[in-house]
């Protein structure tokens, strides 16, 4: 028995190096595996303001075109009780200026095609428009911007008639 | 002797380990190498030169205003992006030349208001949609007298680098000034209520492209 101990003793290894082996192993390991798992939060998103600026001035540019093709809109409206059909009308033919070779000076003035008497409405002599718009913009197939905003532009309808008539 | 036979058995054990070790540091230097080259985020051409992409706002938000201010010429009272749309083409060069002094006279308002030090660059082309220079980039020699007289009689142009009084060289390095003024510009369209121009009846209604910069020069 005493024999046969000393023999297996002779083969095992001392157990502190063997320890040491397996816990260097299990470091390395588990480093790894860290790296690997938490790895997707080295993310390739950029934020920067300067993207947000761009849509911005395109934000100015459809309000500005918006507010010059309502208050030319209502100029030709000669039913005073009801001037939302006409309105509508009136906004249509004004928008379709803004093309140049069948497309428009801001893509985004195609939103505006088909507006609705659920767009409009006509408040204590005021005309008012509401429009959800959307801004799109690739940045070099990289970045993209979504910016969607609503808006209410309104025109005071009875001020500008009776300034009308009084010229 | 057994001393001797339990430590060359040691540094046998030792070694094994220190040899194990190592290549257990190889390995995880490969792999973390060849991890964080997996996940590169950017390098060389995947760049993107934000600059290009940097609008202008404050040109934007200051010509808005400019287009709202009013003068009067000739007892006529109307606002800047009324006078633009009138038939630049065809007006008297005095009058042309008013319009042009009033709307300079409110740009110059505003650079004072803002110390005085900005620069600044305005550009109203009426009738064509292109950029000036890009047409006359397009244009062969022989139309491109005929282009740029009909631009010059078409639009309306000053910066802070003009001066009457300069001379040939200088003429040179303003106009080039200027050229890049309006490249950091921002644009608009006024509509015209017409589709008559020099050339005929076109399908769509005439334009005027204003281009407008203010800021650091």
């Amino acid at each position: 028995m005493m024999v046969l101990n000393k023999k297996m003793n002779r083969k095992a290894g001392p157990i502190d190096i063997t320890l040491l082996v397996f816990m260097a192993l299990a470091l390395a390991g588990g480093t790894l595996l860290i790296f690997y798992l938490h790895g997707g939060y080295v993310s390739s998103k950029i934020s920067d303001s300067r993207f947000l600026e761009e849509t911005y001035i395109r934000e100015g540019q459809m309000d500005f075109y918006v507010n010059e093709i309502m208050s030319r809109a209502i100029v030709n409206i000669n039913d005073k009780n009801n001037p939302v059909p006409e309105f509508i009308n009136n906004f249509e033919i004004e928008l379709g200026k803004y093309k140049t070779n069948q497309s428009y000076v801001l893509s985004e003035l195609v939103q505006l095609e088909n507006i609705s008497v659920d767009n409009v409405q006509f408040v204590d002599g005021k005309i008012i428009f509401l429009m959800n718009i959307n801004l799109k913009q690739d940045f070099e197939d990289k970045f993209n911007v979504n910016y969607i905003y609503s808006k209410k532009f309104e025109e005071n309808f009875v001020k500008f008639k009776k300034l009308q008539n009084s010229l | 002797m057994a001393s001797k036979r339990s430590q060359i058995g040691s540094t046998l054990s030792w070694f094994t380990a220190t040899i194990i070790i190592f290549f257990i540091m190889v390995l995880f230097l490969t792999v973390s190498v060849l991890d964080s080259a997996r996940k590169k985020v950017t390098s060389g051409w995947d760049d993107v030169k934000l600059e290009q992409f940097n609008g202008n706002l404050n040109s934007q938000r200051t010509l808005f205003n400019l287009l709202d201010s009013s003068f009067e010429i000739d007892n006529v009272t109307m606002k800047v992006k009324d006078w633009l749309v009138l038939d630049l083409y065809n007006m008297e060069e005095s009058k042309k030349s008013l319009i042009r002094e009033n709307i300079k006279q409110r740009v110059l308002e505003l650079v004072e208001v803002n110390g005085g030090k900005d620069c600044y660059a305005f550009q109203a082309v009426s009738g064509i949609s292109q950029d000036p220079e890009e047409l006359l980039k397009v244009t062969d020699l022989k139309g491109s007298g005929y282009v740029s007289d009909f631009i010059s009689k078409s639009s309306i142009e000053f910066s802070s680098y003009y001066n009457p009084a300069i001379d040939l060289r200088g003429l040179r390095y303003a106009s080039a000034a200027h050229g890049k003024l309006l490249d950091r510009a921002t644009s608009i369209f006024l509509i015209r209520n017409t589709r008559i121009n020099v050339f005929g009846v076109e399908e769509d209604y005439q334009k005027v492209k204003i281009k407008f910069y203010i800021g650091v020069c």
